[in-house]
């Protein structure tokens, strides 16, 4: 498989502050891949970098292009959602469809009154009259609009409420997600998004703590479900992260083989939730 | 598409600033027109009127109007059908300066930038449409709104005259001549936008760079420059002063000549300089809304 994006050497550096550390990693075409990292962690920085709306240093192709050579044409292919609210205030609804058909040359505009057409958005509306929701929802509805390969969303449910946020990841993965489209999805709250992901970064204090496909993590990190008086003889296996929760200790095995495991306990997949913090943990150990 | 996409360009300032590109400029010919008639009310126009300004006395009327000569009368009325249009220039100037200022100025602070840069359109044609529309689009619609308000207010004048025995078209059309007047206009606001080229610029160079309050920065540097060069010029006089002074606004006050501006003709190097400065001043900011983007 193509990449879409791929990633060599990626560094950017505010004054003294080293928001990305010589990143390295691929993305390929049909892939959904989730950004995950806290607050500061460099994930906006780093889609930044790939929409060449900021400078770095390193190596990037995006769709085989430079994005440090021309946002504009990058554009072309490529779409782009920051959290929520950007949209200008004084927009009309209206004004909003017939601005981008005439900028963007893949824009479908039977698609966008179909998509609004299911929403309570009017047009005549002023944007600033919306719900944070409905903003969401519009913006979304331009954007799956546009015949593009790479939709690229920055926390684009930060600040809105549970309905919303499912029936927008719903919305996308029945629209817009494929085998020749590729979707890259930052943020922290990576729970409403581990069904629709196809591959993993996880990013903290602008160094890449990991890159895998999701099939590769779930057979590489394998959580065990285990009784206190099985735990010492688990801790012999090394794992890279340990929980209690209701009395039963959780531990985090990486390339441990399943069989092993199994007569210790109950064996589940990891939640990316648990691995990231057990990776961050451990890194921090290491140093 | 280019073509396509400066045409929706020039139409999304228009929707972002309808109250300057529109309802302000329509408000102006209304209190224009409101004020002819007022005038025309309050004094009686087939008789003359007696303003007594320290202690000259001015009179007014038709009958003074037909008492002069024809040449007299051509300067007169049209003196007075000019400087009628002084308002609306003076509006399109503050209006035009104020928009270059804010034009990516509030895109970055209302972060809405990321929502355009995330479109395929350069920054280049982006700066253009702005250029374009403070330079071009806010001087022509502000000379339309003046030429309506002063037609209207000329057939007003002519239904008023139309009941006495005063021949309309010899007193007030003929010697007026809005067709030569109106092409005057337009003449005056395009070099209007050439001569001010350095400050229009400038304007939006500092739209695009200013972290905050772009105005303070558009009055704040000159003034620092002046009194810089007028404490440590190692010459005599000010070069600076005068080449920024010279190239202020409005054109008017620069001339003194009011509609006279053949001396541009003679001033073409102060012309093409300011022109140089503000080709300068625009590719900075295109360079600069490339770079920058949310405050």
């Amino acid at each position: 498989m193509n990449a879409v994006v791929s990633v060599q050497g990626l560094s950017k550096q505010y004054g003294s502050h080293v928001a990305l550390n010589n990143l390295n990693f691929e993305i390929p075409q049909g892939s959904v891949v989730g950004i995950i990292g806290p607050n500061g962690a460099g994930k906006t920085t780093a889609l930044k970098a790939m929409l060449g709306l900021t400078s770095f240093s390193g190596s990037l192709q995006v769709l085989g292009r430079d994005p440090g050579k021309g946002r504009h044409r990058i554009m072309q292919d490529v779409c782009y959602i920051s959290d929520v609210g950007v949209l200008p205030r004084w927009l009309k609804v209206a004004d909003a469809l017939s601005y981008v058909e005439g900028v963007h040359p893949r824009f479908s505009r039977p698609r966008a009154l179909e998509l609004l057409g299911s929403t309570k958005i009017k047009m005549n509306s002023q944007i600033k009259d919306l719900s944070k929701g409905m903003v969401t929802q519009l913006h979304l509805a331009l954007v799956m609009s546009l015949d593009v390969s790479l939709l690229i969303l920055d926390e684009p449910t930060l600040g809105l409420d549970i309905v919303y946020r499912k029936a927008f990841y719903d919305r996308l993965l029945a629209d817009f997600v494929d085998e020749t489209r590729s979707l890259v999805i930052s943020t922290h709250q990576v729970e409403e998004i581990e069904s629709l992901l196809t591959h993993l970064v996880f990013l903290n204090d602008g160094e890449l703590v990991l890159a895998s496909r999701i099939e590769e993590m779930k057979q590489r990190f394998i959580t065990l479900q285990v009784a206190p008086d099985k735990l010492e003889q688990a801790r012999q296996l090394e794992p890279i992260g340990e929980q209690q929760l209701l009395g039963r200790w959780h531990l985090i095995f990486d390339s441990v083989p399943p069989e092993e495991l199994t007569t210790l306990g109950e064996t589940r997949l990891t939640p990316i939730a648990d691995l990231f913090v057990a990776l961050v943990q451990l890194e921090k150990v290491n140093d | 598409m280019i073509r396509t996409q400066m045409t929706t360009l020039l139409k999304r300032e228009f929707w972002e600033h309808k109250t300057l590109m529109l309802y302000l400029p329509a408000v102006g010919s209304a209190l224009f027109l409101i004020s002819v008639v007022g005038l025309l009310l309050l004094t009686n126009a087939a008789s003359s009127t007696e303003i007594i300004f320290e202690e000259s006395v001015f009179e007014f009327g038709l009958d003074k109007l037909v008492a002069l000569d024809n040449a007299e009368r051509t300067l007169l009325l049209g003196q007075v059908y000019q400087l009628s249009s002084y308002p609306f220039l003076l509006m399109s100037l503050v209006v035009a300066v104020n928009y270059l200022l804010g034009s990516m100025f509030n895109e970055r602070k209302d972060r809405s930038i990321l929502f355009w840069k995330s479109m395929p359109v350069s920054d280049a044609l982006t700066v253009v449409s702005k250029l374009v529309t403070g330079l071009l689009v806010v001087p022509m619609v502000y000379l339309i709104f003046c030429l309506i308000a002063q037609l209207l207010s000329l057939f007003v004048l002519t239904l008023v005259l139309i009941s006495t025995d005063y021949p309309v078209w010899d007193i007030l059309w003929q010697p007026i001549n809005p067709i030569s007047h109106a092409f005057s206009l337009l003449f005056y606001q395009l070099m209007q936008s050439l001569w001010g080229a350095p400050w229009f610029g400038y304007a939006l160079l500092l739209s695009a760079w200013a972290k905050s309050s772009p105005v303070v920065w558009f009055v704040g540097i000159p003034v620092a420059v002046v009194i810089l060069e007028r404490v440590y010029s190692p010459y005599d006089g000010l070069i600076i002063f005068d080449w920024l002074w010279a190239h202020s606004l409005p054109l008017l006050a620069v001339s003194g000549e009011g509609f006279n501006l053949e001396w541009m003709l003679v001033e073409v190097t102060g012309l093409l300089q300011g022109i140089v400065a503000g080709m300068i001043f625009v590719g900075s900011a295109v360079w600069l809304r490339g770079k920058h983007n949310e405050i």
